[in-house]
């Protein structure tokens, strides 16, 4: 059962860091780190499956398929900036939890332009 | 017809998008990303949506003819007829005429003693057609109805007389019948007639 491993490593991360930081203050942001991509990682399996039934739902539908496929890839971005925003954030830097997140909002409205310019094209070839 | 199965294909591939972008929204990350994530979906939706109109007009398909000449009702001349009205209320007014001497026969032979063996009905014209204007009724003594079927029956003695007197209704006879149709009909009494049928002698006795 993935959920009981998943809580499992959770509260044992919460138990550990609450014992270390009294005597190592710098040990419990590793470990959150070690546990953020430890669950990160055993839940990217269940989510590849949900991407791929996504992308085989997306072939059937009869709009361009890289378009769809383009929304996939920007969600795993979405969760990649989010992880690396969060663990900036545990770590006290506010700072560069903004950058990374500024970074990835460029990215993704970089992935949309190709849409956006498909779709004003098709808008023009429609009006008169 | 390509515009039903164009509609059709459209409708699909609609509806299989919002399935997935439902399921997409149910994995997005809840962080400040999502607004962006949003947008994207949005422009795919109105891709989605305006994408076979690109389609059909290369299909070249006028839309107009389809939309104004599908389902066009058969056009229906009626004949108007004149003769066809006449003949009509012709008919109207003779089933009311039965039905009225149906319904009068029953009630005298009902209430009376005496049989109808006639009626003669006449009804107002123009608007009022439907009220009785004058009535007059034939009676007669009433009698048992021969059931069907042939049998003789034996020749009673035949006594000649010379007064050869039937006996008559009586006045208030008359006045019974008379107010009997009044009360059931409203009709006024000095235009109800009686008239009673002398049996086997083939005159009329008032």
């Amino acid at each position: 059962m993935e959920i009981i491993k998943i809580v499992g490593i959770g509260i044992l991360a919460t138990f550990a860091i609450v014992l270390v930081k009294e005597i190592r203050p710098e040990f419990p942001l590793f470990i959150s780190l070690i546990t953020g991509v430890i669950i990160f990682t055993m839940v990217l399996g269940e989510l590849s499956y949900v991407v791929e039934t996504l992308n085989t739902l997306g072939r059937k539908v009869n709009i361009e398929f890289t378009y769809f496929s383009t929304l996939l890839k920007i969600i795993g971005m979405a969760y990649l900036i989010e992880f690396g925003g969060q663990i900036s954030r545990d770590a006290g830097q506010e700072n560069i939890a903004s950058k990374i997140e500024l970074g990835g909002k460029v990215i993704i409205m970089v992935m949309a332009i190709p849409i956006l310019l498909s779709l004003m094209e098709l808008i023009l070839k429609i009006l008169p | 017809m390509p515009i039903i199965s164009f509609i059709s294909a459209w409708l699909k591939d609609i509806v299989i998008l919002f399935v997935l972008i439902s399921i997409a929204e149910l994995i997005m990350p809840k962080g400040n990303t999502r607004k962006y994530i949003n947008l994207v979906i949005g422009l795919l939706i109105i891709f989605t949506i305006i994408n076979p109109f690109a389609r059909l007009l290369k299909m070249d398909i006028d839309l107009g003819e389809v939309a104004f000449n599908y389902n066009k009702p058969a056009e229906i001349y009626y004949n108007q007829d004149e003769n066809f009205d006449m003949l009509q209320d012709k008919q109207i007014e003779q089933l009311y005429l039965s039905r009225v001497k149906a319904d009068l026969k029953d009630l005298v032979e009902r209430e009376t003693e005496f049989s109808v063996k006639d009626l003669d009905l006449k009804f107002f014209k123009g608007d009022e057609y439907r009220k009785i204007e004058s009535l007059t009724i034939y009676i007669s003594k009433y009698e048992e109805e021969e059931v069907s079927g042939i049998y003789i029956e034996k020749v009673k003695p035949i006594d000649i007389k010379k007064d050869n007197h039937i006996e008559q209704p009586t006045q208030e006879s008359y006045e019974e019948i008379g107010d009997l149709v009044h009360r059931e009909y409203n009709i006024d009494k000095a235009k109800i007639e009686v008239i009673f049928l002398d049996n086997g002698k083939g005159g009329r006795n008032e």
